[in-house]
């Protein structure tokens, strides 16, 4: 059979982790990530009343979509796609109008306080072309990060979504997110979890 | 369920101020060109002020307006980069065609008018008119494709952009025709006079039928709010209970629609020049805020 060529997918597995955001401090030592801005971090939420009490995690970042908004807003193709689905911002083209921010469904753009254009998350690019996994997939303790091709059968990534129930974030907005979570809580997920809006 | 956030990052608000703004000014610029080419096209001697007034009106208006996106950027000195980096499927590519285009046309089109070359400024009017009403009809497809933001993302908003774009510059076109009327009411004959005001009650009746269409297409986006996703709730809710709810019920529907509209219902209240040009005063501010509600306010559901 033919192998295709690899499209990258991420997995989170939040049956292991533990919110210990060491995901968060290795992609900002990573890539320089200035303070007050994040590629990726971790949302906590604390649900129910003793005994029944619980916290959930929901670490974000960039879904890296299949289909991204971002891209097609872009006025100058800053904003563009690689052949194996990575979304990566030009640095060169980038003239900070922050359509992009304004389109993305899931808010994981911000603009460098130092070089004042867009950055996000692009999944370590820079370690995947050196043969190398993400600084937060190899930082994680809990082994609950995962990165890989999806169109290799065998690999951890396409295991794991073969043989789990996963979800993505906003599926509804056909971007086709390629982050998939394992075990995510709905009010982790939901926006305004926690933050009832009548009382706003 | 009881549900507390622990931990989150800021929610920010990328596009502010600078868009509202611009917005505003080219749905201005929309308006003084329309009601300039319908003026011109009717081509009677006492249209002609109101389309010297938009003609000049939406020259100058459009030498400002990309001023408010320049300074929006972050990176100002790579502004040039529109031009060379092109991505068709961007709204803000087609602006930059718009935006360049327009003065073009507008400029030959404004000195036609006012040198008085009618069957030139008839061409130019309505060659440039599917470009003036494109910028600022781009700027509704703008929203649309900001798929993330529920308020952004309607169908309508092109359209509703539009009339709303003619309903402001009616109103400026309006008090800045009652200007000109207070200016040379000394020089003019009784017919004259009697001529201007017959057209400035057009344009009166012409707004009130926008604002009545503006009204039922604001209705038809509540409805689909109100019932739609959790999200479109959650920004119905902003609009109408929430901290928008003073400046969207408030100034835009009742000063900056409503208000308008009654007063202009009455005869008295029509025919009177303060009374004209409070009602379109009040129409400006209520489409300015309208701007700023859609902007800053459809960005204002938090998305993570």
């Amino acid at each position: 059979m033919k192998k295709l060529k690899p499209r990258y997918g991420f997995l989170v597995d939040l049956r292991r982790c533990m919110g210990c955001h060491t995901c968060s401090v290795a992609c900002k030592n990573e890539n320089f990530v200035p303070l007050g801005v994040w590629r990726a971090w971790v949302k906590q939420i604390e649900k129910g009343a003793y005994p029944s009490v619980r916290k959930h995690f929901l670490p974000i970042l960039c879904n890296n979509c299949e289909n991204p908004i971002c891209v097609t807003v872009c006025p100058t193709k800053a904003s563009h796609q690689r052949e194996d689905g990575i979304v990566l911002v030009d640095p060169h083209k980038c003239i900070g109008c922050r359509y992009c921010m304004a389109a993305c469904p899931y808010d994981v753009r911000y603009v460098s306080p130092l070089l004042h254009i867009v950055q996000k998350c692009d999944w370590c690019s820079h370690r995947v072309d050196a043969g190398l996994k993400p600084a937060c997939v190899e930082a994680c303790p809990a082994d609950a990060r995962v990165f890989g091709d999806l169109n290799d059968p065998d690999s951890a990534i396409s295991k794991l979504i073969a043989i789990n129930t996963t979800q993505v974030l906003k599926p509804d907005m056909g971007t086709h997110p390629q982050v998939f979570y394992i075990n995510a809580d709905i009010d982790a997920i939901d926006a305004r979890g926690g933050a009832p809006w009548m009382s706003e | 369920m009881d549900v507390r956030v622990i931990y989150n990052v800021p929610y920010i608000i990328p596009l502010g101020l600078n868009i509202a703004v611009y917005f505003y000014i080219t749905g201005l610029h929309m308006g003084f060109y329309t009601t300039s080419v319908v003026a011109t096209l009717i081509g009677k001697k006492e249209w002609k002020p109101i389309g010297k007034i938009g003609a000049v009106g939406a020259v100058v208006i459009l030498t400002i307006a990309p001023i408010f996106l320049l300074i929006d950027l972050t990176q100002i000195p790579r502004f040039w980069h529109l031009f060379v980096y092109l991505n068709i499927t961007s709204p803000i590519t087609w602006g930059t065609f718009f935006l360049t285009s327009y003065p073009i046309i507008g400029l030959f089109y404004a000195w036609y008018v006012l040198k008085g070359r009618e069957r030139l400024a008839k061409i130019l009017g309505l060659v440039g008119f599917p470009i003036a009403v494109s910028v600022h009809g781009y700027t509704g497809f703008i929203l649309v494709l900001g798929k993330g933001r529920v308020f952004w993302n309607a169908s309508l908003n092109p359209i509703l952009f539009l009339v709303s774009a003619m309903v402001s510059g009616l109103a400026v076109i309006i008090i800045i025709a009652n200007i000109r009327r207070l200016f040379f009411a000394g020089q003019s004959t009784p017919s004259e006079k009697e001529n201007d005001a017959r057209i400035i009650d057009i344009l009166l009746t012409m707004l009130i039928i926008f604002i009545i269409i503006d009204l039922v297409l604001l209705g038809s986006d509540l409805a689909a709010l109100a019932n739609s996703t959790q999200d479109a709730h959650y920004m119905f809710t902003l609009l109408t209970a929430g901290k928008f709810s003073f400046w969207f019920l408030g100034v835009e529907i009742l000063m900056g629609e409503l208000i308008p509209l009654i007063m202009l219902s009455v005869p008295r209240i029509k025919t009177n020049l303060t009374g004209q040009n409070i009602a379109a005063a009040f129409v400006l501010i209520g489409i300015f805020v309208m701007r700023i509600i859609i902007v800053i306010g459809g960005q204002s559901v938090p998305l993570h």
